[in-house]
Formats: C-alpha cells, structure tokens, sequence
C-alpha cells in the first residue's frame, strides 16, 4: 500500500513542479491551464512596400458605410472621404493612398498607387477635424463598444494596454514616443473640456518606466489606474464601471494608437489613414508587428510567411476577443488591431481525454480552433465564476436564459457582462456562454429602444390631444 | 489506432440515417468520440477554447479515486472487481436505453457514478444487490430528472441508500481487512485454486462506529491506513486523502465544500464528546479523531459533498452546505438509529442545495439591481 501511494506522488510530483515553474512564463487563467503565447510577435515594426492594389472593405459585420461617396474611376487623394456610415456619426473611411477608384460589392478597390500627393485638410477643427481625418475609429464608447458619441464626453478612459492575446499591446508603440503621447493627451485633454481622462497602464508597463505619473503631472483631471495583467481587466466596460461611470453617460474609451492619431491630426495635420497591428498567432513563421495602409490586401499579407497549409482561420484581433475575417473582405478592415493566424482543421485525437491536462503546456503549438468536446448540461463547475472579471455569475445566467426568463436576466447582472469570452473559453461544458448573453443584450436593448420610442410617440399623441 | 478507426469508418453507415442500428445512434456516437475526441469548431468567439471538457473533468475524478480502488483492492481482494464491473454494466445499460430512447448523446456523468456506487458497499455485497442500486440510482437519481447536469440527488447516494433500506440484510457483508505483503490480492477463487489459499470467510464483523459502543474498537493507526472493516472504498483514510489532494490540486473540485463539512463535523463531535464527558450518564459518544476516521465521512466529503452538480453554485452557498452535511452527520452517528449518517446527510443536503442557492443568489442579485434603481 505504501510503496503504491509513494509510486503514485513519484507519477504526479514532476507534473506539478513543471506546471509551478512554467506557469509564470503563460498567459494565466486558471489552475493548471494556461495558453502559451510562444509565437507571439517580435518587438519591431515591418513597414510593408506599396502594394499594386487595395481593397478598402465597407460593409462587413460590425460596419456598413452606406453613403458612398466617390464614383467608379474617380481619382481620389490620399485622405479623400471615400464613404460614410450616416448611422454612426457619418464616421468616414479614407482613401489611404492615391490612386483610381474601382467600386465592388463589398469593397473599394483603389490601383494605380501612389503615395504622393494629399487631400486638402478639412476646414474644421475639434472633435467634427477627428471625424473627417480618420482617427474617430479609435474612439469608442467604454460601455457598448460602438463608435463613440461625438459630443462632449462626461469621462474618456485611455487605455494604454491590451492584454488580449497576440494583438498589439501598447508598450510597443510607446518606444522613444511619449512626447507625442503626452502632446496628443494635452489634446485630447483641451477637447474633453476637463472631463475626467482615466489612464489604464498594465502593472508590467508601470514598472518598465516608460509612464510614471510624474509624466503627467499638472496635465488637468488626469488620473493614472495601474491594472494586473490579466486578460479581461483591460476590458473598457469594466474600468469605466469602476471609475464610478454609468451606461448613460458619455465615455470614450481611447486606445494608444487614438493618442497618437490625435497627436498627428490637431498638431502635425496628418491623416490617419495607416494601420499599426499585430501580424501572429500559431500559423505564422515570423510574427511582428506592421504598418500598412488600410486596405492592405489580406492574400499578400498571407503569402509573405503563413505556416498553415491547412485551412487557417484568419481572425481580426487577438483570439478571445477578435472576429473571424470573411473571405469576401479581400483587404484589411480599417480597425484592424491584429491579424492572427490559427489552423482551422482540428484533428481527432486517440483518447485525448485520458491526456488529463498534460498536453495543455505546449498549447499554442497546437492552438486550433477545435472546440475541444462535445456541447452538454452545465454542471455547474463554478469555473465561470472564477474568471469572470466581472463578478458575475455566468452559470446562473445561463440557467436563467435557458428558462427564457430576460426581466431576471436583468436584475441578475446580465447588462454587467463585457463581453470578453472568457467564460466561453474555460467551460467545460462547451456552451457558448459569452454568445448568449450578447444576444439577450442585443434584445434587451432593441427592446428599450422599442418601448421608449413608443412612449415618445404616446407623449407626442397627448400633446396634440391637449392642443 | 489506424485499425480502430477503420472500425469506426466501416460502422458509421449501419448508425446513419437510413442504417438498420438507427436506434443505436447515440451508442456508436459515444463510443466514438470516447476513443477519438469529436473535431467540432467554434462557430462564435472566443476561437479557442480550454481542452478541458468533461470527459477531461469526470476522468479526473475517476483518477483521483485510484488510490481508494487499490487500498480496496488490497484489504478486500478480488472480490470488489466484479462489484465495480457490475456496476458500470448495470448502469452503462439503463443510461443507454434512455439515451436511445430520448435520441439524446450518452453522457459522461456516468462514469463517475459507476465507479463511486460499488466503493460505498460492503465489499461481500451480492452482485444483484450492486446492479439494483446502480439501476434504481441512475434511473431515479439521474435520469427522470434529465441527466447529468439536471440532477436533484447524487445518483450513487441515492442508490446507495435504496439498497441499504430495502436489502438491509444483504448489505452486511463486511470482511475482516487483509494483512501482511499482499494483503487479501492472492484470495480470490482463480488464485486460492492455484495457490491454496483459504478462501476468506464474509465475517460479519462489526464496523468500527458499532465497535466502538462494544469496546472493541480498532487503532487509530490501522483506521488511517484502511486496515478496519467497512464499505470498500472508505475505510482508508490514507487514499482518500491522496485522492483529496489530485482534486483540490487540479482544482476539480472546490475544497470549501469539503473543508467547510469537515470542520463543522468535527467541531460538533467534539462539542458532543465534551458535554459527554462531563454528564452524569455518558452515552459514550467517540471522539473527534475516532469519528474522522471512521465510517463514510472522509470519502463521502472528498467525492460527495463536492459532486458540482447536486451541491449549491455559489462559493458561500457550498460552505453552508458543507456545514449542514457536517452537523447532520454527528447527529444521526450519536443520538440516531443509524450508525452512520453520512448518506442521509448528504441526501438532505442535496435537498436543501437549490434552497440555499436561491438565498445566496437573493442576496447577490440585491447589489445588481441596487445599481439599476440608483440608476433610475
């Protein structure tokens, strides 16, 4: 019996000295389990060359700029408004070189490039000279994560940090630049009128000395939040909650790269019409960041150096948080932060399941995106809760949505999720939580919309009877 | 591996739509993705997902009770084996029939409570008895209530309980603890025909909470290791511990449960013990120690208790439960009829798991809609 039980520490004893030694090294999320980000990108910037074409996408998911505003053929300047989304503040997109005009279903295809030559600066100045020379798409709102409204803010949270997995955190972009950082909050700053700006740095960030809060001292109603690094605690809606902001004020949350577009767009006069991303994941040779002009083709992207001859999934942003890129955008998105690459061929594995957490170590190596089981009842493990940043309670959510019950929903906490997938990631039970409660959401807030709108309808009813 | 996959390849189409093992969809689907994990993608983000799952997760549990099976295994002998093989058996069927009959997949929950119902019996049991429990277990305990995930009451306990209530007689068959090198390994028929070995009589010892009122109890030092009579899988403290530590180490199950039930079973026996002590007419009551190391309440608080599907879901919910599975234990072991409480304790837990949950959720809900009033 004892020789058994010592058998039995001498099988478990070195597994768990491997995970206490290595799990400093990963991306942590809970227990034994974490993603490792051995191919993450390299600490430089690629500056591709000019490609023959480019292929500006209009209408995807999360866009639709309905108004265009350029005819096939025309010659167009670099930072000429090519079309704008009347629904969303008439937020433009830009020609992001010169070139000729050619319209597509989905897409603008501009050939003949050249980088001379630029569109006349528009007239105007403050948040409308933002809008129209393409850095409002860094600006959104810290609650709903849609473009932010163009009116003076009651909070701006400034996010210098993202911690989703592969996408470009900013430390990289703050290298030998925090004057211009500090100009562009300077800015920012005069355009908030003394609404409060939160600056969200990453514990690492803080102690690497780039920002010291000496940076910005006597810089107005500036407050610097130091966050741990922790996917998840970088979310906007989160710190915007615990700044004390509601759902029904104005927040903008801002990232680094919105600084700088601010910076470049009140101070030098540039356009805002290069993208700064992460080009990573498990399926690249050589990750690193790039600069590239919105609407970089996404296929020359990929012949440069992908791995995966398989099916690849090409997600835009990191891969908790990111969408899948669609086949018919042939171009890159204008708030493209990270491309990453994954194998999108899962493969049957002989009893994977007796692997008992083992193979999770070198998991980015066989990061896929196989769902990894098989759908079934929650069974109410509690690993939910344990990474929920938010506090909630996604399980019981879950049971209260299974029962369809949305009032409940409601007072359960529902409208506190942010959205940030990682009760989807850890369940065991493979339910696609996160979805659920974007969806119950959505409907929640169409159906406010609906009800308010009615009742405005029935005081303008009222209204004309008293007349 | 090729060859078992060809297996597989050639049966697919008998299980399809128009194939004559229809009925038998979910078997072969089970059977299929036990030996080769299902290629699904993710349709929505977040594009990866943990590879933990449950099969991952039950097997876990099943790994952390190796060290119980082979203490089992060498105080009992071979006996326990076709215990342990009726029960996956017995109930592998009744959770198949109902798969097929509800075209539902078969689910994993199952191979944990085959392999938890045959370690809380006598190791003498009948083998009917062990395939009436499993069945009454899974079907009432489980099943009507929709399967793993929906559950009420933990399907062994439950089973457990049928069978001690209504066979009370066959469910005595304690065997007296082997010893030495190799223990009762070399007792069963095929080796005591080769080797000569007696065979070992079933003596209906007592076990060591009804040895104690007679004085006869065992050491402390033998209860530790397993060396007393009682159900296969629970006189070894020493295993139990070992299993308890896999768990909360790969963070499988929570330890608020089993810590709160613990502490709250100790504090009470020693209350009881001291008032005891001190009365004018002892009733005998056992100490703490000697009540920890006996009966079901270390095994049935490392793999119970912590059952995530029939104890409450909330942190603060599982440490309450713990402590009414604590206290009811002590109380049914010294003033009840019964010599161990464990198994009822744990049942009315499993009652009281919902109420408990809707109290604690009440109270978490409150700090949500605090904030929307204060918003309106």
């Amino acid at each position: 019996m004892l020789a058994l039980t010592a058998l039995l520490f001498a099988a478990v004893l070195p597994f768990s000295q491997s995970i206490i030694n290595k799990s400093s090294m990963y991306m942590k999320f809970r227990g034994g389990y974490n993603i490792d980000l051995s191919n993450s990108p390299a600490a430089r910037v690629d500056t591709v060359d000019i490609p023959d074409e480019l292929f500006i996408p209009f209408c995807y998911s999360t866009f639709n700029f309905s108004q265009l505003k350029v005819a096939d053929g025309q010659k167009v300047q670099k930072g000429e408004i090519l079309a704008i989304d009347p629904e969303n503040y008439n937020l433009p997109i830009l020609a992001s070189m010169t070139g000729i005009v050619e319209l597509g279903e989905t897409s603008i295809k501009i050939s003949n490039l050249s980088s001379s030559g630029q569109a006349e600066i528009p007239n105007t100045s403050g948040i409308s000279k933002l809008v129209q020379m393409g850095a409002w798409r860094y600006f959104t709102d810290a609650f709903s994560k849609k473009t932010a409204k163009t009116e003076k803010p009651d909070g701006i949270i400034l996010k210098l940090v993202d911690l989703d997995s592969y996408v470009m955190t900013s430390q990289l972009e703050l290298i030998g630049n925090v004057d211009d950082l500090c100009k562009g909050i300077d800015s920012l700053a005069e355009l908030a009128e003394n609404a409060k700006i939160i600056i969200v740095i990453s514990n690492k960030q803080a102690k690497s000395a780039e920002i010291k809060p000496k940076t910005f001292a006597g810089k107005g109603n500036i407050e610097l939040v130091t966050i741990p690094d922790k996917y998840g605690q970088d979310n906007s809606a989160l710190l915007a909650d615990k700044a004390g902001f509601t759902p029904y004020q104005n927040i903008w949350s801002v990232s680094t790269q919105g600084v700088f577009a601010v910076d470049s767009v009140i101070n030098k006069g540039q356009f805002c019409v290069d993208l700064m991303f992460s080009f990573a994941g498990p399926g690249v040779k050589e990750p690193r960041y790039m600069k590239a002009p919105v609407g970089y083709p996404i296929d020359k992207l990929l012949d440069q150096d992908k791995v995966i001859e398989e099916p690849a999934r090409i997600i835009s942003g990191g891969v908790l948080s990111g969408r899948t890129i669609d086949i018919s955008e042939k171009g890159l998105a204008h708030d493209t932060i990270g491309v990453t690459v994954l194998s999108d061929s899962p493969k049957r594995k002989f009893l994977k399941f007796a692997m008992l957490g083992m193979d999770d170590m070198r998991f980015s190596k066989k990061m896929t995106t196989a769902l990894g089981g098989e759908i079934r009842a929650c069974i109410q493990c509690g690993y939910c809760q344990e990474v929920c940043p938010a506090g909630l309670m996604p399980d019981l959510l879950h049971k209260i949505l299974y029962a369809k019950d949305l009032d409940r929903a409601e007072v359960s906490g529902l409208q506190k999720c942010v959205r940030c997938g990682l009760c989807s990631y850890i369940c065991v039970s493979k339910i696609d939580l996160t979805e659920e409660f974007i969806q119950a959401q959505d409907h929640i807030a169409a159906e406010h919309a609906e009800h308010a709108a009615h009742e405005a309808a029935k005081a303008k009813e009222q209204e004309q009877e008293a007349v | 591996m090729k060859f078992i996959k060809n297996i597989f390849d050639k049966a697919r189409p008998h299980f399809e739509e128009n194939g004559i093992f229809k009925v038998f969809t979910p078997l072969f689907e089970a059977t299929e993705n036990f030996f080769f994990s299902p290629d699904t993608k993710t349709i929505v983000g977040p594009h990866v997902r943990n590879s933990m799952e449950i099969k991952r997760y039950m097997s876990m549990v099943i790994v952390s009770l190796i060290p119980c099976v082979l203490a089992a295994f060498y105080f009992f002998g071979w006996r326990i084996i076709p215990l342990i093989i009726t029960s996956y058996v017995v109930g592998g069927i009744v959770e198949v029939i109902v798969a097929c009959c509800r075209k539902e997949e078969i689910q994993e929950g199952f191979l944990v409570t085959g392999l938890l119902f045959p370690l809380v019996l006598p190791p003498d049991t009948p083998l009917w008895v062990c395939a009436v429990g499993v069945a009454f277990g899974v079907f009432f305990g489980k099943e009507i209530f929709g399967g793993t995930g929906r559950n009420l009451f933990n399907p062994a306990i439950l089973g457990r309980c049928f069978v001690g209530l209504a066979y009370a007689p066959d469910m005595a068959g304690w065997v007296e603890p082997g010893s030495g090198p190799l223990g009762r390994m070399l007792d069963f028929w095929p080796f005591s025909f080769f080797w000569g070995a007696s065979a070992p009589e079933a003596i209906s010892t007592a076990t060591p909470l009804v040895a104690y009122a007679d004085g006869s109890s065992p050491s402390y030092m033998e209860m530790f290791l397993g060396q007393t009579t009682g159900c296969i899988g629970e006189t070894s403290t020493l295993a139990i511990l070992i299993g308890a530590a896999i768990l909360i180490f790969f963070k499988i199950s929570n330890w608020r449960s089993t810590v709160a039930t613990l502490i709250s079973f100790s504090a009470l026996s020693a209350i009881m013990y001291a008032i005891d002590q001190r009365s004018a007419d002892p009733q005998n009551f056992p100490p703490v120690q000697y009540h920890l190391l006996a009966g079901g309440i270390m095994f049935g608080s490392v793999f119970m208790v912590t059952d995530p599907v029939t104890s409450p879901a909330t942190n603060a919910g599982r440490i309450i439960y713990g402590i009414i599975i604590g206290s009811v234990t002590v109380l049914v072991r010294n003033l009840g009829g019964f010599p161990e409480g464990m198994m009822f304790a744990i049942l009315l837990g499993n009652v009281c798991a919902p109420l408990i949950d809707e109290v604690i959720i009440r109270m978490h809900v409150k700090k949500f809609s605090a904030v929307k009033t204060a918003e309106n």
